[in-house]
Protein backbone atom coordinates (compact mmCIF):
# COMPACT_ATOMS: atom_id res chain seq x y z
CA UNK A 1 0.00 0.00 0.00
CA UNK A 2 2.76 2.34 1.15
CA UNK A 3 4.91 1.35 -1.79
CA UNK A 4 2.15 1.99 -4.28
CA UNK A 5 1.50 5.45 -2.80
CA UNK A 6 5.20 6.29 -3.05
CA UNK A 7 5.27 4.99 -6.61
CA UNK A 8 2.20 7.03 -7.54
CA UNK A 9 3.70 10.13 -5.99
CA UNK A 10 7.04 9.55 -7.69
CA UNK A 11 5.33 9.08 -11.05
CA UNK A 12 3.30 12.20 -10.57
CA UNK A 13 6.42 14.08 -9.51
CA UNK A 14 8.33 12.96 -12.57
CA UNK A 15 5.52 13.90 -14.91
CA UNK A 16 5.06 17.23 -13.19
CA UNK A 17 8.69 18.31 -13.43
CA UNK A 18 10.26 16.31 -16.23
CA UNK A 19 7.78 15.77 -19.03
CA UNK A 20 8.95 16.96 -22.39
CA UNK A 21 7.26 19.86 -24.13
CA UNK A 22 7.88 21.68 -27.44
CA UNK A 23 10.48 24.44 -27.14
CA UNK A 24 8.38 27.15 -28.84
CA UNK A 25 7.17 28.81 -25.65
CA UNK A 26 10.74 29.14 -24.44
CA UNK A 27 11.62 30.85 -27.72
CA UNK A 28 8.80 33.31 -27.21
CA UNK A 29 10.02 33.96 -23.66
CA UNK A 30 13.49 34.66 -25.01
CA UNK A 31 12.18 37.23 -27.48
CA UNK A 32 9.83 38.96 -25.06
CA UNK A 33 12.19 39.12 -22.08
CA UNK A 34 15.15 39.96 -24.30
CA UNK A 35 13.23 42.94 -25.62
CA UNK A 36 11.98 44.00 -22.18
CA UNK A 37 15.50 43.63 -20.77
CA UNK A 38 16.78 45.87 -23.55
CA UNK A 39 14.11 48.47 -22.76
CA UNK A 40 15.03 48.25 -19.04
CA UNK A 41 18.68 48.89 -19.81
CA UNK A 42 17.89 51.82 -22.09
CA UNK A 43 15.64 53.26 -19.39
CA UNK A 44 18.75 53.68 -17.21
CA UNK A 45 20.14 56.59 -19.20
CA UNK A 46 21.99 58.92 -19.37
CA UNK A 47 24.85 56.51 -18.85
CA UNK A 48 26.79 59.01 -16.77
CA UNK A 49 23.91 59.15 -14.28
CA UNK A 50 23.38 55.46 -13.54
CA UNK A 51 26.29 53.43 -14.92
CA UNK A 52 29.35 55.56 -14.20
CA UNK A 53 30.84 54.80 -10.79
CA UNK A 54 30.60 58.49 -9.87
CA UNK A 55 27.00 58.85 -11.06
CA UNK A 56 23.93 58.61 -8.83
CA UNK A 57 25.26 55.39 -7.37
CA UNK A 58 26.33 54.36 -3.88
CA UNK A 59 29.77 55.65 -2.97
CA UNK A 60 32.33 52.90 -3.69
CA UNK A 61 33.74 51.23 -0.64
CA UNK A 62 31.62 48.18 0.07
CA UNK A 63 31.72 44.76 -1.55
CA UNK A 64 34.89 43.30 -3.03
CA UNK A 65 36.22 46.67 -4.14
CA UNK A 66 35.72 46.52 -7.90
CA UNK A 67 34.09 49.95 -8.05
CA UNK A 68 36.67 51.45 -5.69
CA UNK A 69 39.46 50.12 -7.89
CA UNK A 70 37.86 51.57 -11.01
CA UNK A 71 37.27 54.90 -9.29
CA UNK A 72 40.85 55.08 -8.02
CA UNK A 73 42.21 54.44 -11.50
CA UNK A 74 39.84 56.93 -13.15
CA UNK A 75 38.13 54.11 -15.03
CA UNK A 76 34.66 54.57 -13.53
CA UNK A 77 33.23 56.28 -16.61
CA UNK A 78 34.72 53.84 -19.11
CA UNK A 79 33.66 50.85 -17.05
CA UNK A 80 30.13 52.26 -16.83
CA UNK A 81 29.92 52.67 -20.59
CA UNK A 82 31.33 49.18 -21.14
CA UNK A 83 28.78 47.67 -18.76
CA UNK A 84 25.95 49.61 -20.40
CA UNK A 85 26.95 48.76 -23.96
CA UNK A 86 27.63 45.14 -23.02
CA UNK A 87 24.15 44.88 -21.53
CA UNK A 88 22.56 46.44 -24.62
CA UNK A 89 24.40 44.01 -26.88
CA UNK A 90 23.57 40.84 -24.93
CA UNK A 91 19.89 41.72 -24.57
CA UNK A 92 19.69 42.61 -28.27
CA UNK A 93 21.34 39.28 -29.16
CA UNK A 94 18.99 37.45 -26.83
CA UNK A 95 16.01 39.03 -28.58
CA UNK A 96 17.17 37.99 -32.03
CA UNK A 97 18.48 34.64 -30.82
CA UNK A 98 22.16 34.75 -31.74
CA UNK A 99 24.57 32.63 -29.66
CA UNK A 100 21.50 32.11 -27.55
CA UNK A 101 22.75 29.78 -24.82
CA UNK A 102 25.63 32.08 -24.04
CA UNK A 103 23.79 35.40 -24.23
CA UNK A 104 20.88 34.31 -22.02
CA UNK A 105 23.43 33.49 -19.32
CA UNK A 106 25.19 36.78 -20.01
CA UNK A 107 21.90 38.65 -19.62
CA UNK A 108 21.29 36.94 -16.29
CA UNK A 109 24.77 37.80 -15.00
CA UNK A 110 24.54 41.41 -16.27
CA UNK A 111 21.14 41.93 -14.62
CA UNK A 112 22.10 40.29 -11.35
CA UNK A 113 25.42 42.11 -11.00
CA UNK A 114 23.66 45.43 -11.55
CA UNK A 115 22.36 45.19 -7.96
CA UNK A 116 25.98 45.34 -6.78
CA UNK A 117 26.99 47.97 -9.31
CA UNK A 118 24.16 50.42 -8.62
CA UNK A 119 20.98 49.33 -6.88
CA UNK A 120 19.55 52.83 -6.59
CA UNK A 121 17.51 53.05 -9.82
CA UNK A 122 16.48 49.38 -9.82
CA UNK A 123 12.84 48.45 -9.30
CA UNK A 124 10.87 45.27 -8.88
CA UNK A 125 10.94 45.02 -12.68
CA UNK A 126 14.63 44.14 -12.45
CA UNK A 127 13.88 41.49 -9.83
CA UNK A 128 11.22 39.97 -12.08
CA UNK A 129 13.65 40.00 -15.00
CA UNK A 130 16.35 38.22 -13.00
CA UNK A 131 13.89 35.63 -11.70
CA UNK A 132 12.62 34.87 -15.19
CA UNK A 133 16.10 34.75 -16.72
CA UNK A 134 17.20 32.36 -13.99
CA UNK A 135 14.50 29.93 -15.14
CA UNK A 136 15.15 30.53 -18.82
CA UNK A 137 18.88 29.72 -18.72
CA UNK A 138 18.08 26.07 -18.02
CA UNK A 139 16.07 25.66 -21.22
CA UNK A 140 17.26 25.73 -24.80
CA UNK A 141 15.40 28.72 -26.17
CA UNK A 142 17.37 29.09 -29.37
CA UNK A 143 14.52 27.78 -31.51
CA UNK A 144 12.64 29.60 -34.24
CA UNK A 145 12.41 32.46 -34.85
CA UNK A 146 16.09 33.10 -34.21
CA UNK A 147 19.33 33.77 -36.04
CA UNK A 148 20.76 30.58 -34.57
CA UNK A 149 17.96 28.57 -36.15
CA UNK A 150 18.42 30.35 -39.47
CA UNK A 151 22.15 29.67 -39.49
CA UNK A 152 21.68 26.04 -38.61
CA UNK A 153 19.01 25.63 -41.25
CA UNK A 154 21.35 27.18 -43.79
CA UNK A 155 23.93 24.55 -42.92
CA UNK A 156 21.31 21.82 -43.05
CA UNK A 157 21.80 21.02 -39.37
CA UNK A 158 19.00 20.33 -36.89
CA UNK A 159 19.15 22.93 -34.09
CA UNK A 160 19.06 21.81 -30.48
CA UNK A 161 16.53 19.42 -29.02
CA UNK A 162 13.06 19.05 -30.44
CA UNK A 163 11.64 18.91 -26.94
CA UNK A 164 12.52 20.61 -23.69
CA UNK A 165 11.81 19.71 -20.07
CA UNK A 166 8.91 21.52 -18.54
CA UNK A 167 10.54 22.27 -15.19
CA UNK A 168 11.91 25.73 -16.08
CA UNK A 169 8.38 26.68 -17.07
CA UNK A 170 7.04 25.27 -13.80
CA UNK A 171 9.58 27.35 -11.89
CA UNK A 172 8.41 30.46 -13.73
CA UNK A 173 4.81 29.72 -12.81
CA UNK A 174 5.76 29.20 -9.20
CA UNK A 175 7.72 32.44 -9.29
CA UNK A 176 4.78 34.48 -10.61
CA UNK A 177 2.43 32.98 -8.02
CA UNK A 178 4.95 33.73 -5.29
CA UNK A 179 5.29 37.35 -6.37
CA UNK A 180 1.57 37.98 -6.09
CA UNK A 181 0.95 35.94 -2.96
CA UNK A 182 3.86 37.52 -1.17
CA UNK A 183 2.91 40.99 -2.26
CA UNK A 184 -0.70 40.39 -1.14
CA UNK A 185 0.28 39.09 2.29
CA UNK A 186 2.63 42.04 2.84
CA UNK A 187 -0.17 44.43 1.91
CA UNK A 188 -2.58 42.71 4.30
CA UNK A 189 -0.23 43.56 7.17
CA UNK A 190 -0.68 47.27 6.60
CA UNK A 191 -3.83 49.05 7.82
CA UNK A 192 -3.88 51.30 4.76
CA UNK A 193 -4.79 48.28 2.60
CA UNK A 194 -7.38 46.96 5.02
CA UNK A 195 -9.15 50.30 5.28
CA UNK A 196 -9.35 50.60 1.50
CA UNK A 197 -7.23 53.76 1.14
CA UNK A 198 -4.00 52.35 -0.32
CA UNK A 199 -4.77 52.93 -4.00
CA UNK A 200 -5.99 56.44 -3.17
CA UNK A 201 -2.57 57.27 -1.70
CA UNK A 202 -0.64 55.42 -4.41
CA UNK A 203 -2.27 57.26 -7.32
CA UNK A 204 -1.75 60.59 -5.58
CA UNK A 205 2.02 60.20 -5.09
CA UNK A 206 3.83 62.91 -7.01
CA UNK A 207 6.73 60.63 -7.91
CA UNK A 208 4.46 58.10 -9.60
CA UNK A 209 1.17 59.65 -10.72
CA UNK A 210 0.75 60.01 -14.47
CA UNK A 211 -1.94 62.69 -14.42
CA UNK A 212 -1.46 66.07 -12.78
CA UNK A 213 -4.95 66.25 -11.33
CA UNK A 214 -5.72 64.66 -7.95
CA UNK A 215 -8.68 62.29 -7.89
CA UNK A 216 -11.76 64.09 -6.59
CA UNK A 217 -13.27 62.71 -3.37
CA UNK A 218 -16.37 61.75 -5.37
CA UNK A 219 -14.29 58.99 -6.99
CA UNK A 220 -12.98 57.56 -3.73
CA UNK A 221 -15.34 54.60 -4.08
CA UNK A 222 -13.37 53.55 -7.18
CA UNK A 223 -10.02 53.57 -5.39
CA UNK A 224 -11.56 51.67 -2.48
CA UNK A 225 -12.81 48.95 -4.82
CA UNK A 226 -9.44 48.88 -6.60
CA UNK A 227 -7.69 48.44 -3.25
CA UNK A 228 -9.79 45.47 -2.18
CA UNK A 229 -9.83 43.83 -5.62
CA UNK A 230 -6.02 44.06 -5.77
CA UNK A 231 -5.66 42.63 -2.28
CA UNK A 232 -7.99 39.67 -2.86
CA UNK A 233 -6.67 38.98 -6.35
CA UNK A 234 -3.02 38.93 -5.25
CA UNK A 235 -3.60 36.64 -2.27
CA UNK A 236 -5.80 34.21 -4.18
CA UNK A 237 -3.73 34.25 -7.39
CA UNK A 238 -1.87 30.97 -6.69
CA UNK A 239 -5.11 29.18 -5.84
CA UNK A 240 -6.82 30.50 -8.96
CA UNK A 241 -3.93 29.19 -11.06
CA UNK A 242 -4.69 25.64 -9.93
CA UNK A 243 -7.96 25.43 -11.82
CA UNK A 244 -8.49 25.65 -15.57
CA UNK A 245 -11.74 27.49 -14.84
CA UNK A 246 -10.35 30.30 -12.69
CA UNK A 247 -6.96 30.62 -14.42
CA UNK A 248 -8.10 32.68 -17.44
CA UNK A 249 -10.17 34.90 -15.16
CA UNK A 250 -7.21 35.57 -12.85
CA UNK A 251 -4.87 36.27 -15.75
CA UNK A 252 -7.33 38.59 -17.50
CA UNK A 253 -7.93 40.43 -14.24
CA UNK A 254 -4.15 40.66 -13.82
CA UNK A 255 -3.77 42.19 -17.28
CA UNK A 256 -6.56 44.66 -16.47
CA UNK A 257 -5.01 45.61 -13.13
CA UNK A 258 -1.54 46.08 -14.62
CA UNK A 259 -3.00 48.09 -17.50
CA UNK A 260 -4.81 50.21 -14.91
CA UNK A 261 -1.58 50.70 -12.96
CA UNK A 262 0.32 51.59 -16.12
CA UNK A 263 -2.28 54.15 -17.14
CA UNK A 264 -2.34 55.90 -13.76
CA UNK A 265 1.20 55.37 -12.43
CA UNK A 266 4.64 55.60 -14.01
CA UNK A 267 6.31 52.40 -12.84
CA UNK A 268 8.87 51.92 -15.59
CA UNK A 269 8.79 48.49 -17.23
CA UNK A 270 7.21 46.70 -14.25
CA UNK A 271 3.67 46.32 -15.67
CA UNK A 272 4.98 45.02 -19.01
CA UNK A 273 7.32 42.62 -17.24
CA UNK A 274 4.51 41.13 -15.14
CA UNK A 275 2.09 40.77 -18.05
CA UNK A 276 4.87 39.12 -20.08
CA UNK A 277 5.46 36.64 -17.26
CA UNK A 278 1.89 35.36 -17.77
CA UNK A 279 3.19 33.59 -20.88
CA UNK A 280 4.35 30.91 -18.44
CA UNK A 281 0.73 29.90 -17.94
CA UNK A 282 0.14 29.13 -21.60
CA UNK A 283 -0.06 25.46 -22.50
CA UNK A 284 3.36 24.73 -24.04
CA UNK A 285 1.92 21.96 -26.22
CA UNK A 286 -1.11 23.76 -27.55
CA UNK A 287 0.74 27.04 -27.94
CA UNK A 288 2.70 26.20 -31.11
CA UNK A 289 -0.33 24.44 -32.58
CA UNK A 290 -2.50 27.48 -32.13
CA UNK A 291 -0.27 30.41 -32.78
CA UNK A 292 1.80 32.04 -35.48
CA UNK A 293 4.82 29.97 -34.65
CA UNK A 294 2.95 27.05 -36.16
CA UNK A 295 3.84 28.28 -39.62
CA UNK A 296 7.46 27.40 -39.01
CA UNK A 297 6.46 23.76 -38.63
CA UNK A 298 6.52 23.63 -42.41
CA UNK A 299 10.24 24.23 -42.20
CA UNK A 300 10.95 21.49 -39.70
CA UNK A 301 10.41 17.83 -39.36
CA UNK A 302 7.34 16.79 -37.36
CA UNK A 303 8.02 16.38 -33.67
CA UNK A 304 6.60 13.73 -31.39
CA UNK A 305 3.31 14.49 -29.73
CA UNK A 306 3.70 15.12 -26.02
CA UNK A 307 1.12 15.38 -23.33
CA UNK A 308 1.11 17.99 -20.65
CA UNK A 309 -0.75 18.63 -17.48
CA UNK A 310 -0.45 22.41 -17.96
CA UNK B 1 21.04 3.89 -10.06
CA UNK B 2 18.49 6.45 -8.98
CA UNK B 3 15.09 5.87 -7.44
CA UNK B 4 13.70 2.39 -8.10
CA UNK B 5 10.31 0.92 -7.21
CA UNK B 6 8.53 -1.98 -8.90
CA UNK B 7 7.16 -0.55 -12.12
CA UNK B 8 8.93 2.79 -11.72
CA UNK B 9 12.50 3.99 -12.08
CA UNK B 10 13.85 7.51 -11.83
CA UNK B 11 17.35 8.11 -13.14
CA UNK B 12 20.10 9.33 -10.82
CA UNK B 13 20.25 12.66 -12.69
CA UNK B 14 16.56 13.24 -12.31
CA UNK B 15 16.66 12.23 -8.68
CA UNK B 16 19.43 14.75 -8.01
CA UNK B 17 17.60 17.42 -9.97
CA UNK B 18 14.44 16.61 -8.03
CA UNK B 19 16.22 17.28 -4.76
CA UNK B 20 17.58 20.59 -6.09
CA UNK B 21 14.18 21.64 -7.43
CA UNK B 22 12.41 20.75 -4.19
CA UNK B 23 14.94 22.73 -2.17
CA UNK B 24 14.88 25.67 -4.58
CA UNK B 25 11.10 25.98 -4.52
CA UNK B 26 11.05 25.62 -0.74
CA UNK B 27 13.82 28.20 -0.30
CA UNK B 28 12.15 30.59 -2.73
CA UNK B 29 8.92 30.48 -0.77
CA UNK B 30 10.55 30.68 2.63
CA UNK B 31 12.92 33.50 1.74
CA UNK B 32 10.10 35.53 0.28
CA UNK B 33 7.72 35.26 3.24
CA UNK B 34 7.61 38.61 5.01
CA UNK B 35 8.89 38.02 8.56
CA UNK B 36 7.89 40.35 11.39
CA UNK B 37 11.06 41.56 13.10
CA UNK B 38 13.16 40.98 9.98
CA UNK B 39 11.18 42.66 7.25
CA UNK B 40 9.73 46.15 7.56
CA UNK B 41 6.31 44.92 8.61
CA UNK B 42 4.26 46.73 11.21
CA UNK B 43 2.75 45.08 14.25
CA UNK B 44 -0.81 44.28 13.26
CA UNK B 45 -2.79 47.37 14.11
CA UNK B 46 -6.44 48.06 13.53
CA UNK B 47 -7.08 50.02 10.38
CA UNK B 48 -8.85 53.35 10.29
CA UNK B 49 -12.54 52.56 9.90
CA UNK B 50 -14.13 55.05 7.56
CA UNK B 51 -17.79 55.73 8.12
CA UNK B 52 -18.34 57.85 5.03
CA UNK B 53 -17.20 55.17 2.59
CA UNK B 54 -19.81 52.39 2.73
CA UNK B 55 -17.54 49.81 1.07
CA UNK B 56 -14.59 50.45 3.39
CA UNK B 57 -16.92 50.72 6.40
CA UNK B 58 -18.11 47.16 5.69
CA UNK B 59 -14.90 45.48 4.58
CA UNK B 60 -12.27 47.04 6.88
CA UNK B 61 -13.67 45.66 10.17
CA UNK B 62 -14.06 42.22 8.58
CA UNK B 63 -10.45 42.23 7.40
CA UNK B 64 -9.24 43.43 10.80
CA UNK B 65 -11.20 40.67 12.49
CA UNK B 66 -9.65 38.11 10.15
CA UNK B 67 -6.07 39.34 10.50
CA UNK B 68 -5.92 40.04 14.23
CA UNK B 69 -6.22 36.43 15.46
CA UNK B 70 -4.00 35.21 12.63
CA UNK B 71 -1.05 37.33 13.69
CA UNK B 72 -0.03 35.37 16.84
CA UNK B 73 -0.47 32.00 15.11
CA UNK B 74 1.59 33.18 12.21
CA UNK B 75 4.20 34.46 14.67
CA UNK B 76 4.58 31.00 16.22
CA UNK B 77 4.89 29.32 12.81
CA UNK B 78 7.39 31.87 11.57
CA UNK B 79 9.49 31.62 14.72
CA UNK B 80 9.66 27.86 14.26
CA UNK B 81 11.04 28.12 10.74
CA UNK B 82 13.20 31.18 11.43
CA UNK B 83 16.56 29.27 11.41
CA UNK B 84 15.66 27.61 8.12
CA UNK B 85 14.71 30.98 6.76
CA UNK B 86 18.22 32.23 7.33
CA UNK B 87 19.64 29.36 5.28
CA UNK B 88 17.04 29.90 2.55
CA UNK B 89 17.73 33.63 2.43
CA UNK B 90 21.48 33.09 2.19
CA UNK B 91 20.96 30.61 -0.63
CA UNK B 92 18.66 32.94 -2.55
CA UNK B 93 20.90 35.95 -1.97
CA UNK B 94 23.92 34.00 -3.22
CA UNK B 95 22.04 33.29 -6.45
CA UNK B 96 21.06 36.98 -6.56
CA UNK B 97 17.45 35.84 -6.40
CA UNK B 98 16.69 37.45 -3.05
CA UNK B 99 13.11 38.53 -3.21
CA UNK B 100 11.14 41.22 -1.39
CA UNK B 101 7.84 41.66 -3.14
CA UNK B 102 6.58 44.56 -1.05
CA UNK B 103 5.90 47.14 -3.73
CA UNK B 104 3.30 49.63 -2.53
CA UNK B 105 2.68 47.53 0.59
CA UNK B 106 2.96 50.71 2.59
CA UNK B 107 2.53 53.58 0.13
CA UNK B 108 3.92 56.88 1.41
CA UNK B 109 1.24 59.33 2.47
CA UNK B 110 3.31 62.29 1.34
CA UNK B 111 4.59 63.90 -1.82
CA UNK B 112 8.38 64.08 -1.86
CA UNK B 113 10.67 66.78 -3.23
CA UNK B 114 14.44 67.19 -3.40
CA UNK B 115 16.26 70.32 -4.44
CA UNK B 116 19.99 70.93 -4.73
CA UNK B 117 21.55 74.32 -3.98
CA UNK B 118 24.88 75.35 -5.39
CA UNK B 119 27.07 78.08 -3.89
CA UNK B 120 29.31 79.63 -6.49
CA UNK B 121 32.48 81.61 -5.82
CA UNK B 122 34.31 83.77 -8.29
CA UNK B 123 37.91 84.98 -8.38
CA UNK B 124 38.39 88.58 -9.38
CA UNK B 125 41.97 87.85 -10.44
CA UNK B 126 43.56 84.66 -11.73
CA UNK B 127 45.02 82.70 -8.81
CA UNK B 128 43.16 84.70 -6.16
CA UNK B 129 40.96 82.70 -3.73
CA UNK B 130 37.31 82.70 -4.83
CA UNK B 131 34.78 84.77 -2.93
CA UNK B 132 31.21 83.67 -2.56
CA UNK B 133 29.17 85.28 -5.32
CA UNK B 134 25.79 83.71 -5.95
CA UNK B 135 23.66 80.59 -5.52
CA UNK B 136 21.48 78.54 -7.80
CA UNK B 137 18.81 76.10 -6.69
CA UNK B 138 17.49 73.23 -8.80
CA UNK B 139 14.55 70.90 -8.21
CA UNK B 140 15.76 67.35 -8.90
CA UNK B 141 12.90 65.23 -7.50
CA UNK B 142 10.52 64.63 -9.12
CA UNK B 143 12.24 64.69 -12.47
CA UNK B 144 9.07 65.57 -14.33
CA UNK B 145 6.64 68.49 -14.13
CA UNK B 146 3.74 67.80 -11.84
CA UNK B 147 1.40 70.03 -13.80
CA UNK B 148 1.60 67.99 -17.01
CA UNK B 149 0.59 64.51 -18.08
CA UNK B 150 3.57 62.15 -17.97
CA UNK B 151 4.16 60.59 -21.37
CA UNK B 152 7.17 58.83 -22.92
CA UNK B 153 9.91 60.93 -21.32
CA UNK B 154 8.58 60.02 -17.90
CA UNK B 155 9.57 56.39 -18.54
CA UNK B 156 13.21 57.47 -18.32
CA UNK B 157 12.51 60.01 -15.60
CA UNK B 158 11.12 57.26 -13.41
CA UNK B 159 14.61 55.72 -13.07
CA UNK B 160 16.02 58.99 -11.71
CA UNK B 161 13.08 59.40 -9.34
CA UNK B 162 13.56 55.85 -8.13
CA UNK B 163 17.30 56.36 -7.58
CA UNK B 164 16.72 59.46 -5.51
CA UNK B 165 13.88 57.87 -3.54
CA UNK B 166 16.01 54.82 -2.70
CA UNK B 167 18.97 57.03 -1.70
CA UNK B 168 16.62 58.90 0.64
CA UNK B 169 15.32 55.61 2.08
CA UNK B 170 18.90 54.41 2.66
CA UNK B 171 19.78 57.74 4.30
CA UNK B 172 16.76 57.67 6.62
CA UNK B 173 17.43 54.07 7.61
CA UNK B 174 20.97 54.95 8.71
CA UNK B 175 20.01 58.33 10.15
CA UNK B 176 18.09 56.69 13.00
CA UNK B 177 21.20 54.80 14.08
CA UNK B 178 23.27 57.98 13.74
CA UNK B 179 20.89 60.02 15.89
CA UNK B 180 20.78 57.29 18.55
CA UNK B 181 24.57 57.31 18.83
CA UNK B 182 25.90 59.54 21.60
CA UNK B 183 28.23 62.35 20.62
CA UNK B 184 27.54 62.02 16.92
CA UNK B 185 29.39 64.46 14.70
CA UNK B 186 28.12 66.14 11.52
CA UNK B 187 30.90 64.51 9.51
CA UNK B 188 29.55 61.10 10.56
CA UNK B 189 26.18 61.74 8.90
CA UNK B 190 25.21 58.93 6.51
CA UNK B 191 26.71 59.57 3.10
CA UNK B 192 23.84 58.17 1.06
CA UNK B 193 22.89 61.57 -0.31
CA UNK B 194 26.44 62.44 -1.33
CA UNK B 195 26.07 60.89 -4.82
CA UNK B 196 23.07 63.17 -5.45
CA UNK B 197 24.92 66.33 -4.41
CA UNK B 198 28.08 65.36 -6.29
CA UNK B 199 26.41 64.25 -9.51
CA UNK B 200 24.21 67.33 -9.85
CA UNK B 201 27.07 69.52 -8.64
CA UNK B 202 29.31 68.30 -11.46
CA UNK B 203 26.52 68.72 -13.98
CA UNK B 204 25.94 72.27 -12.74
CA UNK B 205 29.64 73.09 -12.96
CA UNK B 206 29.78 71.98 -16.57
CA UNK B 207 26.61 73.74 -17.60
CA UNK B 208 26.54 77.01 -15.68
CA UNK B 209 29.93 78.15 -14.43
CA UNK B 210 32.29 80.57 -16.13
CA UNK B 211 36.03 79.99 -16.20
CA UNK B 212 36.65 82.25 -13.19
CA UNK B 213 33.89 80.63 -11.13
CA UNK B 214 34.06 77.64 -8.85
CA UNK B 215 31.52 75.55 -6.99
CA UNK B 216 32.17 76.04 -3.26
CA UNK B 217 29.35 74.16 -1.61
CA UNK B 218 26.48 71.84 -2.53
CA UNK B 219 23.40 71.31 -0.37
CA UNK B 220 20.68 68.67 -0.70
CA UNK B 221 17.28 69.74 0.64
CA UNK B 222 14.33 67.44 1.16
CA UNK B 223 10.64 68.13 1.70
CA UNK B 224 7.54 66.07 2.36
CA UNK B 225 4.07 67.43 1.83
CA UNK B 226 1.19 65.34 3.18
CA UNK B 227 -1.26 64.09 0.58
CA UNK B 228 -4.93 64.73 1.31
CA UNK B 229 -6.59 61.94 3.26
CA UNK B 230 -9.32 60.05 1.49
CA UNK B 231 -12.53 62.04 1.25
CA UNK B 232 -10.84 65.42 1.60
CA UNK B 233 -9.90 67.68 -1.30
CA UNK B 234 -6.98 70.10 -1.02
CA UNK B 235 -7.83 73.79 -0.87
CA UNK B 236 -7.37 75.23 -4.40
CA UNK B 237 -5.39 78.16 -2.95
CA UNK B 238 -2.92 75.74 -1.33
CA UNK B 239 -2.53 73.80 -4.57
CA UNK B 240 -2.04 76.99 -6.59
CA UNK B 241 0.59 78.34 -4.18
CA UNK B 242 2.57 75.12 -4.34
CA UNK B 243 2.33 74.98 -8.12
CA UNK B 244 3.57 78.56 -8.34
CA UNK B 245 6.70 77.55 -6.41
CA UNK B 246 7.22 74.43 -8.51
CA UNK B 247 6.75 76.36 -11.78
CA UNK B 248 9.50 78.72 -10.68
CA UNK B 249 11.81 75.70 -10.52
CA UNK B 250 10.45 74.20 -13.75
CA UNK B 251 11.61 77.39 -15.52
CA UNK B 252 15.21 76.51 -14.67
CA UNK B 253 17.71 76.87 -11.86
CA UNK B 254 16.65 79.65 -9.50
CA UNK B 255 19.48 82.10 -8.97
CA UNK B 256 19.75 83.87 -5.63
CA UNK B 257 22.04 85.70 -3.23
CA UNK B 258 24.61 83.79 -1.21
CA UNK B 259 23.83 85.36 2.15
CA UNK B 260 23.26 82.00 3.83
CA UNK B 261 26.69 80.68 2.83
CA UNK B 262 28.40 78.95 5.73
CA UNK B 263 25.51 79.47 8.15
CA UNK B 264 23.32 76.45 7.44
CA UNK B 265 23.81 73.17 9.26
CA UNK B 266 22.20 69.77 8.96
CA UNK B 267 18.50 70.06 9.83
CA UNK B 268 18.14 73.71 8.84
CA UNK B 269 14.77 74.44 7.33
CA UNK B 270 13.05 76.87 5.01
CA UNK B 271 9.53 77.12 3.64
CA UNK B 272 8.04 77.77 0.22
CA UNK B 273 4.21 77.68 0.10
CA UNK B 274 3.28 74.44 1.90
CA UNK B 275 6.64 72.86 1.11
CA UNK B 276 8.84 72.80 4.21
CA UNK B 277 12.43 72.04 3.20
CA UNK B 278 15.00 70.42 5.47
CA UNK B 279 18.73 70.45 4.77
CA UNK B 280 19.84 66.81 4.80
CA UNK B 281 23.30 66.93 3.28
CA UNK B 282 25.97 69.45 2.40
CA UNK B 283 29.48 69.29 1.10
CA UNK B 284 32.04 72.08 1.06
CA UNK B 285 34.79 71.99 -1.51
Amino acid sequence: MMDSSVRRFAKHWETFWFEDVPPDLYSLFRIVFGFLGLISVLELTPVSMFWAVDGIAPIPGSGIGVRSFLMDHALGGIAGWAYFLGSVVVFALMTVGFMTRFVVWACLVASAFLWSWNHLPLTSANQVLISMLFCLVWADCSGDPSIDALLHRGRGVQLGADVQPIWPLRLMRFQVCLIYFNSGISKLAYPVWRDGAAVHYAVNLNIFHRFPWPLPPSLDWATTIATYVTLVWEITFPVMMLSRVTRPFALLLGIALHAGMWSTLELGPFSFMMIASYLAFLDPVKFPQRHWLRSRALLRSPRPVVQTQA
Amino acid sequence: MGFVRPGFTMSRNRLALSVVLAWHVFAMGLAAIPFPGIDPLPAVALSRHVADDPIAATVAPELDAAVEPLAPVLGIVLNTVRPLRRVATSYMDTLRLGQRWIMFANPPLVDQYVKVRYYVGSSPLPGAPPRIAWTATELVLPAHREDQIRALQSFRDSARDKALAIALDDFRAKLTAYMDREGHLPRELPGDLAPIGRYFGRRFERAALKSNERLLRTEVWYAEVPNPVRGVALEPAVVDARLAVLRMYYAGRVRGPASSYGTLAYGSSEKEADIKWTLLYFENR
